[in-house]
C-alpha cells in the first residue's frame, strides 16, 4: 500500500497557483491567475467575488477554514493598494488549497482553476462525469462524438501510469465511465488548435495518445495532431470504414503501417512473399475512404498494400510528385491528387485501373499524355495546371466514358475561342462533355462541327500527300506509339484519327 | 489478441447481465499479469465490486503465484469485494497440472468462490461473470455491502434507458485470460 501512495505522489507533477496581476474591466477588478502543472501552464481570470463564491462552497463542503480567504471590502475595493495587497493573498489563498488537495482537486476548485480543461485529473473527470450521465445517450443517437488530443492524452496518461480510477472520491466521474464509453463509440473526431490550446501554452499537437481505448469505430477523423505520437489505430482496423487524418502526418505509412518503425521488412498478409520478411502486417479489411488530404506527403509509399479495399482517396494538398504504388488498390474509383507537385502523368494508367474520378487541379502539368488510356475515366480536372497546348488535349479527346472536364486556369484557357477548340478534340462526343462545369451551346456545338469539318479536311489532304511514301512507315509508327507510354500525336497527325474508333469500340465493350 | 498493444497493461470491456429480473452491467479491467505492470494493476482494485482471479491449469507456475496475487487483492480492496479463482483451459484437460481437488481446498481456505473454465470453448466463462455477479448482488441485498461507500465498486442508475441497472465496477480481472 505505502508503495503504491509513494508511486502516485512521486509521478503527479507539481501544481501551482500565482496572481500575475490584474485588470480593471468595467467596475470591478480581475485577477489574473497563473495555474501550472508540470511543464503546462494557463492563465484564469476571476474576480474577487468569484474567490468568494468558491470559498463559501468549500467551506461547506470541504471543511475548508473559513478564515482562509481574505475578507470582503466594501469602500475603496479598487484602490491600488487593497488591489495589489489581494494579489498576494489570493495567491497564498490558492497556493494552500492545491497543498490541501495534492492529487485530484475537488470539482469546485478543479473548475475555478480550469483544471477540467487543462489537467489530467480535472480533464477525464470532467469527461467521465459528462459520459455518466449522457454517454448511453450519444451512443444511441450514433452521432459523431469529438475528444480534444489533450484529452486523449490525459486518459493515456491515467493509463498509462496506473492512476486511480477515481481520484477525487466522486464515482462518477470514475474512468470506467469513458472507457465504457470508447469502447462502444463508433464515430470518433480527434481536432487539435493549430496553436496552444486556449490560454495555456499546450501544443495539442505534440502530445502523444493511445486510441487502442477504442473497440468499435467505423469513422475516425483526425486533425492538427502529431500522427508520428498516435498509438493503438490499428486496434480499429477491423472496423474502421472511413479515415480521415489532416493537417498531422509526414507520410502515409506513419498512419497505416505504424509498426513499419520496428520492422523493416513487412508484408501485407496473405502476399506471396519472395524475400525474407520480419513482419506480416494484417490488411485494413473494411476501410473503403481515406482523406489524408493537407498533409506533407511527399510519396505514396507501398503502405496502401494494407488497404486493399479503398474506393475514395484524397490525397490533395500534399507534396506528391510521382503517382506510384497505386496499381495495389484495384478497387479505386475515386483519387484526389489537387495541388500537388505532379509535373508528369507518365505510364498513369498502369496504377490506375478502374478509376473514374480523378482530380489533378494544382499541380504542375503541362502535358497531359498517360490519361490517354484511363478508358473508365468520367469526371476529371485539371484546372490550374501549366497546360498551354490545345494539341493535348486530344490525349483525353478520346476517352469513352468521359463527361466532365475542368480545364481553366491553365495558360490555354486564354486562347481565342478556347471552348470550341477544346470540345472539337473530342470529335464525335463533343456534345456529350462538360466543360468547366459550363453546359455547351448549341451555337458551339456548330462552331465545333465546322472545326471537325476543317481538321478532317487537313487530315485527309495531310494524307493523300503522304500516303505515297509513308504507309508501311507510318503504321509502324503507330503501333510503336502506342506502346511507349507518350504517343506523341502532335509529330503524327496522320495516327489521331485511329485511336477514336478503336477506343470507343472499347467503350462499347464495357 | 496478437496486435494488443503493451503501452497501457490495461484492457477494458463491458458485459451486461441479468441477475433477479435487475440489469448488471459489469466494467471489467483486464490487468496484465506481467510483473511489470504490476504498480498500474494495484491501482485498479481500489474501488473494485469484484476480482476474478485467473490461473492456467496446465502451468502449475501460474497456480503458484496466486496467493502473491491474492495478499495484493486483499490488501487493496475493501473487505467485502467478491474474489473468484478461475482455472482457465479447462478443455486441455490431457495437460492438466493443477487438479481440481486442490485448487478447490486454496479456494476454500481463502474463502474465494471458485470454477474452471475455458476461454477457448466458451465453457464455464459466462458463469464466473454471473457467479461474481451474484454474489455482488446478495452483498448489496444483505446489507454487507454499501451502495454510498466511495469505494463500494456498484453504482445505482435508475435513469437508465433500459430501467434499473447497476453498474459494478471496475472488476480487475487476472492474468490475461483470452475471454
Amino acid at each position: 500500500m505505502e508503495a503504491v501512495g509513494a508511486g502516485e505522489e512521486g509521478e503527479e507533477p507539481p501544481k501551482e497557483a500565482r496572481i500575475l496581476g490584474s485588470e480593471l474591466v468595467e467596475s470591478y477588478t480581475v485577477y489574473i491567475i497563473q495555474v501550472s502543472v508540470g511543464s503546462h501552464q494557463w492563465t484564469v481570470k476571476h474576480r474577487y467575488s468569484d474567490f468568494h463564491d468558491l470559498h463559501e462552497k468549500l467551506v461547506s463542503e470541504k471543511k475548508i477554514d473559513k478564515n482562509l480567504l481574505p475578507p470582503k471590502k466594501i469602500i475603496g475595493k479598487n484602490s491600488k493598494s487593497l488591489v495589489e495587497k489581494r494579489e498576494k493573498e489570493l495567491e497564498v489563498y490558492l497556493q494552500t488549497l492545491l497543498v490541501k488537495f495534492p492529487v485530484a482537486a475537488p470539482k469546485l476548485l478543479s473548475h475555478f482553476l480550469h483544471f477540467h480543461l487543462y489537467e489530467i485529473n480535472g480533464n477525464t473527470a470532467a469527461l467521465a462525469e459528462e459520459l455518466f450521465h449522457r454517454g448511453e445517450q450519444l451512443l444511441m443517437a450514433g452521432e459523431v462524438f469529438s475528444l480534444r488530443p489533450l484529452q486523449l492524452y490525459a486518459i493515456t496518461q491515467q493509463l498509462c501510469q496506473g492512476k486511480p480510477t477515481c481520484a477525487n472520491g466522486d464515482a462518477k466521474t470514475d474512468l470506467g465511465h469513458i472507457l465504457d464509453f470508447t469502447c462502444r463509440l463508433k464515430y470518433l473526431k480527434v481536432t487539435g488548435t493549430e496553436g496552444p490550446f486556449g490560454t495555456s501554452n499546450i501544443q495539442e499537437h505534440l502530445l502523444p495518445f493511445d486510441l487502442s481505448i477504442f473497440k468499435s469505430l467505423h469513422q475516425i477523423e483526425i486533425n492538427h495532431c502529431g500522427a508520428n505520437l498516435i498509438k493503438g489505430l490499428t486496434s480499429s482496423k477491423h472496423t474502421l470504414t472511413t479515415m480521415s487524418v489532416r493537417f498531422s502526418a509526414t507520410s502515409m505509412k506513419e498512419i497505416l503501417v505504424p509498426e513499419a518503425s520496428e520492422f523493416d521488412q513487412w508484408e501485407p498478409e496473405g502476399a506471396l512473399s519472395s524475400f525474407p520478411v520480419t513482419a506480416v502486417i494484417p490488411t485494413w479489411k473494411t476501410l473503403t475512404t481515406l482523406d489524408m488530404s493537407h498533409n506533407r506527403i511527399s510519396q505514396i509509399d507501398d503502405s496502401v498494400k494494407l488497404i486493399p479495399k479503398i474506393e475514395f482517396l484524397e490525397l490533395s494538398h500534399n507534396d506528391v510528385s510521382l503517382v506510384e504504388n497505386l496499381q495495389h488498390l484495384y478497387n479505386l474509383i475515386h483519387l484526389d491528387l489537387s495541388y500537388n507537385k505532379l509535373a508528369s502523368l507518365e505510364g498513369v494508367h498502369t496504377k490506375l485501373g478502374n478509376i473514374k474520378t480523378l482530380n489533378l487541379a494544382g499541380n504542375l502539368l503541362e502535358r497531359l499524355c498517360g490519361l490517354n488510356k484511363l478508358y473508365s475515366l468520367v469526371n476529371l480536372d485539371l484546372s490550374s495546371n501549366k497546360i498551354d497546348q490545345i494539341d493535348e488535349i486530344r490525349n483525353i479527346g478520346s476517352l469513352p466514358c468521359l463527361e466532365k472536364v475542368v480545364l481553366s486556369n491553365n495558360p490555354l484557357s486564354i486562347i481565342p475561342d478556347y471552348r470550341t477548340k477544346v470540345l472539337a478534340q473530342f470529335g464525335d462526343r463533343a456534345s456529350e462533355v462538360c466543360l468547366d462545369n459550363i453546359s455547351t451551346t448549341e451555337k458551339e456545338l456548330d462552331t465545333v462541327e465546322v472545326l471537325k469539318a476543317i481538321q478532317k479536311a487537313k487530315e485527309v489532304k495531310y494524307k493523300l500527300n503522304n500516303s505515297d511514301k509513308k504507309i508501311s512507315e507510318d503504321s509502324r509508327l503507330t503501333a510503336a506509339s502506342s506502346k511507349s507510354n507518350c504517343s506523341s500525336l502532335t509529330v503524327h497527325p496522320s495516327s489521331s484519327s485511329l485511336p477514336r474508333p478503336v477506343s470507343s469500340s472499347q467503350g462499347n465493350h464495357k | 489478441m496478437a496486435d494488443c498493444p503493451h503501452t497501457i497493461g490495461v484492457e477494458f470491456g463491458t458485459r451486461i447481465i441479468e441477475v433477479s429480473g435487475q440489469k448488471i452491467k459489469l466494467q471489467i479491467w483486464d490487468t496484465a499479469g506481467q510483473e511489470r505492470f504490476r504498480a498500474v494493476t494495484r491501482s485498479y482494485y481500489r474501488g473494485a465490486a469484484g476480482a476474478l482471479m485467473v490461473y492456467d491449469i496446465t502451468r502449475r507456475s501460474t497456480y503458484n503465484h496466486l496467493s502473491s496475487w491474492l495478499t495484493d487483492a486483499r490488501n487493496l480492496t475493501n473487505p467485502n469485494t467478491v474474489i473468484i479463482l478461475i482455472g482457465n483451459k479447462a478443455d486441455l484437460e490431457a495437460q492438466r497440472d493443477v487438479t481440481y481437488e486442490e485448487a478447490k481446498q486454496f479456494a476454500e481456505e481463502n474463502g474465494l468462490l471458485f470454477l474452471e473454465a475455458s476461454a477457448k470453448t466458451g465453457e464455464n466463462v459466462e458463469d464466473a461473470f454471473l457467479e461474481a455477479a451474484k454474489k455482488i448482488y446478495q452483498n448489496i441485498q444483505d446489507g454487507s455491502l454499501d451502495l454510498n461507500a466511495a469505494e463500494s465498486g456498484v453504482q445505482h442508475k435508475p435513469s437508465a434507458p433500459q430501467g434499473g441497472r447497476l453498474t459494478s465496477e471496475p472488476q480487475p480481472q487476472r492474468e490475461g485470460c483470452g475471454c
